[in-house]
């Protein structure tokens, strides 16, 4: 299920396109776009700036990518790093200028009837409002886990630690979410009916 | 139970649930020992991902990939335009470089002495001239120019705009200027042609910035004579060179008769490979420097 699992396919892909083959380029955008954009909304919380930030990355992975080399770390972890690193960056620079970022104010409608789209809205919320009480170490693999959807040693790559030391953030991170969720039973038990 | 136990098969359910090879349900009975600590994890983590699997829009994603794609075609033009045929840099790419040296020493010899000889007085008194060439007198445009502070590229773009006054008003060009301008492009070469990787950014400025020095020293040449028009020409060789290193051919304007031909033959004048579709088209005006595919 996971875009990584063809790691030979992917690795001919990501060599095409350090040589700047557009075909392989789409391909690759096509397989990393999604998991970029959830990734960053899942840390910023505006659908507005997870669509400028996605774009952003992406125009930096093109600088970069002649210079991607395999032995350092699998793609997707690279490719995260620069992510993370665009989030980081923002987030100094909205800082610099006051703002806090609005959490969740348009999301995108696309396939979603009214009815889901506000039960997800909430749930969003709800998600991003209690990982902000997180550590960021928590946050960041909450973000790789579950809206990047990298494996624990890909998210071990692209954060710089032990696949141990991941499970062991990783489940500090879902038992302090579920603990949250329990004080707010209002919309979890709806999200579950 | 051992230490990370627990982590381990919890985590081994989580992928299972992730990638959706196992239900929650599934999990538990396969652990039945940890079902208790297990579920409420699992059940959470199941609501987390529902609620952060938020796909694109679909159109933000196709404008993405626009401007994914346009961004690296201009990537690989830009790239292709400033191939840095400097990389192969053989060593008589730097003789014209060298060329231009001794010949501004040799003028600037001949200056020194002209000066000191007649005290200025010849120079100055050239009433004749269309574009006299003044003693020498500290300015404030020599003094900027000649900072220490200002990189080589600066100082070629400070240059091009006293000459962009001095063209649009029609007035003279201080011999020091000129001298100072092609000491920085000779550096600006040389930076282009060092070991030091230059960024495109700066690599599209020099090209920019050399390209209208060019332009406008040969508006002046036409209007020079004397120690301006060697200085002129001596400026115009250093341009060219920082061209060369970013891999552009300078063309000179269209054949006027000239006595002292001073840049590489124009790629108008030679046959082109590629037919035209309008061969007998009239007389066009200067193209600009043209990039060397």
């Amino acid at each position: 299920m996971s875009p990584s699992a063809d790691v030979n396919g992917e690795r001919a892909v990501v060599d095409a396109a350090k040589t700047g083959d557009e075909a392989a380029l789409t391909e690759l955008y096509r397989l990393y776009y999604p998991r970029v954009y959830r990734y960053i909304l899942a840390r910023m919380g505006n659908p507005y700036d997870a669509e400028d930030l996605t774009e952003e990355v992406f125009l930096r992975v093109l600088d970069a990518i002649e210079r991607f080399q395999w032995r350092e770390a699998p793609f997707s972890a690279w490719l995260f790093r620069i992510a993370h690193n665009a989030v980081i960056s923002q987030r100094r620079k909205e800082g610099a200028r006051g703002r806090s970022s609005p959490l969740l104010e348009a999301l995108p409608v696309d396939s979603q009837g009214p009815e889901e789209m506000v039960e997800n809205r909430l749930a969003i919320k709800e998600i991003m409002k209690a990982a902000e009480t997180l550590p960021e170490a928590q946050r960041r693999v909450i973000g790789l886990r579950f809206a990047a959807g990298l494996t624990v040693a890909e998210t071990a790559r692209a954060m710089g630690k032990g696949e141990g030391n991941v499970k062991v953030i990783q489940h500090k991170a879902i038992a302090k979410l579920r603990e949250i969720f329990v004080q707010r039973p209002a919309v979890h038990e709806k999200r579950r009916v | 139970m051992r230490r990370g136990e627990f982590e381990e098969i919890f985590e081994d359910c989580l992928s299972a649930l992730l990638e959706g090879r196992r239900s929650i349900e599934e999990s538990l009975f396969l652990y039945p020992a940890w079902r208790g600590r297990l579920e409420p994890l699992l059940r959470a983590a199941e609501e987390i991902a529902a609620g952060l699997d938020e796909d694109p829009p679909h159109y933000v994603k196709e404008r993405g990939l626009q401007r994914f794609l346009e961004s690296a075609r201009a990537r690989r033009r830009l790239r292709q335009m400033l191939s840095p045929r400097a990389k192969e840099a053989p060593w008589w790419r730097w003789a014209p470089t060298g060329l231009a040296a001794v010949a501004v020493l040799g003028a600037l010899a001949i200056m020194s002495v002209t000066i000191l000889a007649e005290d200025g007085q010849r120079l100055s008194g050239r009433a004749s001239d269309s574009v006299s060439v003044k003693p020498y007198s500290a300015t404030l445009v020599s003094t900027a120019l000649t900072t220490s502070d200002h990189t080589p590229l600066e100082r070629v773009q400070e240059g091009v705009a006293v000459l962009e006054d001095a063209v649009r008003q029609g007035t003279p060009v201080d011999v020091v200027i000129l001298e100072d301008m092609e000491e920085a492009s000779d550096e600006l070469a040389a930076e282009l042609d060092g070991p030091e990787e230059i960024g495109l950014i700066e690599q599209v400025a020099a090209l920019s910035a050399a390209s209208r020095q060019y332009e406008l020293l040969q508006e002046l040449q036409a209007l020079s004579s004397g120690v301006q028009a060697q200085a002129v020409e001596a400026s115009l060789a250093a341009a060219e060179e920082v061209l060369h290193e970013l891999g552009v051919t300078p063309t000179p304007p269209e054949a006027t008769p000239s006595p002292e031909p001073t840049a590489s033959p124009s790629p108008t004048a030679s046959p082109s490979p590629e037919p035209s579709a309008t061969p007998d088209e009239g007389p066009t005006s200067t193209p600009p420097p043209t990039p060397t595919q």
